[in-house]
């Protein structure tokens, strides 16, 4: 049937007006013109974890940590992840040859949390979530920024990140922070949108409430 | 073939893409606030491997698919770089790569989600019931070249791969609706639930209603159509490694046409409005299971049912296909695929006077094994693949169709890939069986008959491809694709003895005796000259030059493959983001005259307006064909029906998410 029929029809065909140049110049133009009003907009993609390792390098920048945080004044600020890592090598590549406040930024990956020594900022990962008790404990009080994303969420977590509709939204646990000697920049706190105006510090939103 | 595995994978070239998608921010230069405005995109969803493959292939994102502002698939791949998309009637589209373009455009596969939906009646793509929610769509790859070594008969100019996201992204409610002048109203409902704890569902129903094209005086062309569509899709992650998807639909349509009739007696022909019932339903099952790291195993079965009915020939067609596919590294050098597969396909025709089919019931079966090995011969630099497929099917018995492909990765911003392969379309069933009346034009006499041929053989091609990728800037990307084809044994015509009943004034049947060469250049660029602004251009350059062998009496086959598809084509497009939540579409195409069917050549421009207030609403308005009130894009080859011209026509959308 395909090819079978063509040579006996010959369709009319008429030529069409030429029109089309002042269009594109319209076209290009008004692009040019609207784009020149446009404000920056930001709805990009990223893979998940790439993602999530340029918001640890952004906590780095938002966090101040107390001094006993650091063997030296020289150490490097060290971002550790614990358990089953899935950063691959986006977190290494981030931090490479960056540095905050002077201080050099290095990834660590850590098996167990007695490992964690030297470490300021620590993704917690969802292989750990039956640990959680052991290492939640064992970092009590310790100047060590925890992260995770763990499905659900754990109110404990100083930061969790949430995936809302395909972008990255944060939940602050600004109390759990302050506990353990950590001042966390407005800059920060104000992105938990479920945060309310503070008031001496020790309101939290219902799902960052420690239990 | 599969939905998976996917051509970027099969095609054995590295998954550990490194080049940056143009989309894709430096992310250490954003802040906080930008950065909780990056949308997530998971690892399947990766585009970024492309720019390593050893093949000319490009991949339709879904928010390319959202962004371009077309109503159906195959008006979105007016966009892809080296397509030809035409649309002959307001329900039939011409689509194919590198030539050969055709209401049955006979050398392009097309599959949705590892299902072909390419007719083994008529070579061709029902590309009315390829339907899907554009919000469920995860990609459409599109490769184009040969890819029978992977994909079997009938992928020579390229495949077309229609994957849909798993049920576990496409979770709670989704409310969509819309209209406009060509869209005359469309609603989509699709809901997502979770079955248990490594189980999720969708569900999803469809239902659009497209008003006709206009003809040359610009009255309706009498071919407007609705299509209802429902389905549903299952993924449970049996264990770790293991994961099983089920998924089925069901569609009907009413599709309507004004033709004009051969007829067996004086005048020999009739006009009349045809209505054709489209109905079809279909199955699959897919298991995967990742064994180790190194090894997969993937056993796929669909069975699938569709009928066309009308005063025409109509067809009743089922098919059932399983294939199993196992890849795993040999020797730490060698990625080797392989897998097996059968497939079984049975009509019921049932003609008329213009289209009959001698018997009107034939089953059709269809054995493949493949076997491909990707070898490492320099870590992260050099990279070959060779493969073999091995086919026998019911018309010409065993095929063999091998390739072989190199990939050079000089530096992280170079690829430069060649490939030389061969590919064959086995015979239509309609070569084989078919007899068509057609009145003589004007109508005076009788009828010129045309009839199949059994003892033809399969067209055959040996494709020569050179490609290199580029990209010089972080914000700046370029793909350029040279290709020489070689083709024999094509189908032609040929004179010969008269049919009787009624006897027409001539007598021809299908034959093989063409022949020729096709060659191009396929460039295409991308430049994101800020962070919320997107471009895309494209360029293709084809020529075909194909001749009638000794001892043919063709009566001009040549000329009908030759001019079927545009010498150049170009296209710009542009994303912007105008605010963060306002999005500014434009598109600029201009394809080159057509000398058979003889269409002018035409520019054209589309345009979508998009207002996303926030994650849960979405309204857009889509213009498109812009540039006059209407052009005609394709003319049916087959049927005799006036030329029917796509108009300028505006819908709008809304979408709602919960």
């Amino acid at each position: 049937m395909a090819l079978l029929g063509h040579i006996f029809l010959q369709p009319t065909a008429r030529p069409r007006p030429g029109r089309t140049a002042r269009w594109c110049a319209l076209i290009v133009g008004g692009l040019a013109f609207l784009n020149s009003l446009a404000a920056p907009a930001q709805e990009l993609t990223a893979p998940e974890y790439k993602l999530k390792a340029a918001f640890l390098y952004n906590f780095t920048k938002l966090v101040t940590w107390p001094t006993n945080a650091f063997a030296n004044s020289a150490a490097p600020l060290v971002v550790g992840v614990l358990g089953h890592d899935p950063f691959g090598d986006d977190l290494n590549k981030i931090l490479a040859g960056r540095s905050v406040n002077g201080r050099r930024l290095q990834a660590a990956r850590f098996e167990t949390v007695e490992q964690v020594t030297n470490c300021q900022v620590l993704f917690i990962c969802e292989s750990e979530r039956r640990k959680l008790d052991l290492i939640l404990e064992n970092l009590q009080g310790k100047p060590i920024l925890t992260v995770s994303d763990l499905k659900g969420g754990d109110p404990r977590m100083m930061i969790t990140l949430v995936k809302v509709n395909d972008t990255l939204d944060l939940r602050i646990n600004l109390e759990a922070a302050t506990r353990s000697g950590l001042q966390f920049s407005s800059r920060l706190t104000r992105l938990d949108k479920s945060l309310r105006p503070l008031t001496g510090g020790t309101t939290n939103s219902p799902p960052a409430n420690p239990k | 073939m599969w939905d998976k595995i996917s051509g970027i994978i099969l095609l054995g070239l590295c998954l550990n893409g490194r080049a940056e998608t143009s989309r894709e921010p430096d992310l250490c230069e954003l802040d906080l606030e930008q950065l909780m405005r990056v949308r997530v995109t998971s690892v399947s969803k990766q585009p970024e491997s492309r720019f390593e493959a050893g093949a000319a292939i490009y991949v339709v994102s879904n928010e390319e698919l959202r962004r371009n502002g077309f109503a159906t698939i195959a008006d979105s791949l007016r966009t892809v770089p080296g397509l030809d998309v035409g649309q002959v009637n307001s329900h039939t589209w011409a689509v194919s790569s590198r030539g050969f373009n055709g209401e049955y455009a006979t050398k392009l596969l097309v599959l949705n989600d590892g299902r072909s939906v390419y007719s083994p009646l008529s070579s061709g793509v029902y590309w009315d019931a390829l339907d899907p929610l554009f919000e469920d769509v995860d990609r459409i790859e599109v490769i184009r070249g040969p890819g029978a070594t992977l994909w079997g008969a009938n992928t020579v100019n390229g495949v077309i791969n229609l994957i849909t996201k798993s049920a576990k992204d496409t979770q709670g409610l989704l409310v969509a609706g819309g209209g406009g002048s060509a869209e005359r109203g469309f609603g989509e409902v699709r809901y997502g639930e979770k079955l248990g704890e490594n189980a999720w569902v969708r569900v999803f129903a469809k239902y659009s209603d497209p008003d006709s094209l206009a003809l040359a005086n610009g009255s309706g062309a009498a071919d407007d159509w609705w299509m209802a569509h429902t389905g549903f899709r299952a993924d449970w992650e049996a264990t770790d490694q293991s994961l099983v998807t089920l998924q089925g639909e069901y569609y009907q349509g009413r599709e309507s046409q004004s033709l004009t009739e051969p007829t067996p007696n004086a005048p020999y022909q009739n006009t009349l409005t045809l209505h054709s019932d489209v109905t079809g339903a279909n199955f699959l099952a897919r298991w995967t299971d990742t064994i180790s790291e190194d090894s997969e195993i993937k056993v796929q079965t669909y069975y699938d049912h569709t009928e066309r009915e009308s005063n025409l020939p109509s067809e009743r067609r089922d098919t059932f296909d399983i294939e199993a596919q196992h890849s795993f590294i040999w020797l730490k050098r060698n990625h080797i695929v392989w897998g097996l597969g059968y497939r079984v396909s049975a009509d019921h025709i049932r003609g008329d006077f213009a289209e009959s089919f001698t018997p009107d019931h034939r089953t059709l079966n269809l054995f493949n094994s493949f076997l491909q090995d990707e070898l490492t011969l320099v870590e992260d630099k050099l990279h070959v693949t060779v493969g073999c497929k091995l086919e026998h099917n019911d018309f010409t018995g065993l095929e063999a169709e091998p390739s072989a492909r190199l990939v050079w990765t000089p530096t992280s911003q170079q690829t430069v890939w060649a490939a030389v392969g061969r590919a064959v379309r086995t015979p239509s069933r309609a070569e084989d069986d078919v007899r068509v009346n057609l009145a003589t034009q004007p109508a005076s006499a009788s009828v010129y008959s045309i009839l199949g041929n059994r003892s033809g053989v399969s067209e055959s091609l040996m494709s020569y491809e050179l490609g290199y990728r580029l990209l010089p800037h972080p914000r700046v990307s370029l793909d350029l694709t040279a290709f020489y084809d070689d083709y024999n044994d094509l189908r032609s015509l040929q004179p010969g003895p008269p049919a009787t009943s009624p006897t027409p004034v001539a007598t021809f049947y299908s034959a093989n005796l063409l022949e020729g060469e096709t060659y191009g250049v396929e460039v295409s660029g991308t430049w994101q000259p800020l962070d919320h602004w997107h471009l895309q251009t494209a360029y293709t350059f084809f020529k075909a030059n194909l001749h009638a062998v000794a001892g043919s009496m063709d009566p001009g086959t040549e000329q009908f493959y030759e001019g079927s598809a545009p010498m150049h084509q170009f296209s710009l497009r542009s994303q912007v983001d105008l605010t963060r939540h306002v999005e500014l579409d434009c598109g600029l195409r201009f394809v080159d005259a057509l000398h058979s069917p003889n269409i002018p050549a035409y520019v054209t421009a589309d345009v979508r307006l998009g207002w996303r207030p926030n994650a849960h609403w979405e309204i857009s308005v889509s213009g498109l064909n812009l540039f006059d009130n209407q052009h005609p894009e394709f003319a049916p080859q087959v049927i005799n029906t006036p030329l029917r011209e796509v108009r300028r026509s505006v819908f709008g959308k809304i979408t709602w998410r919960f």
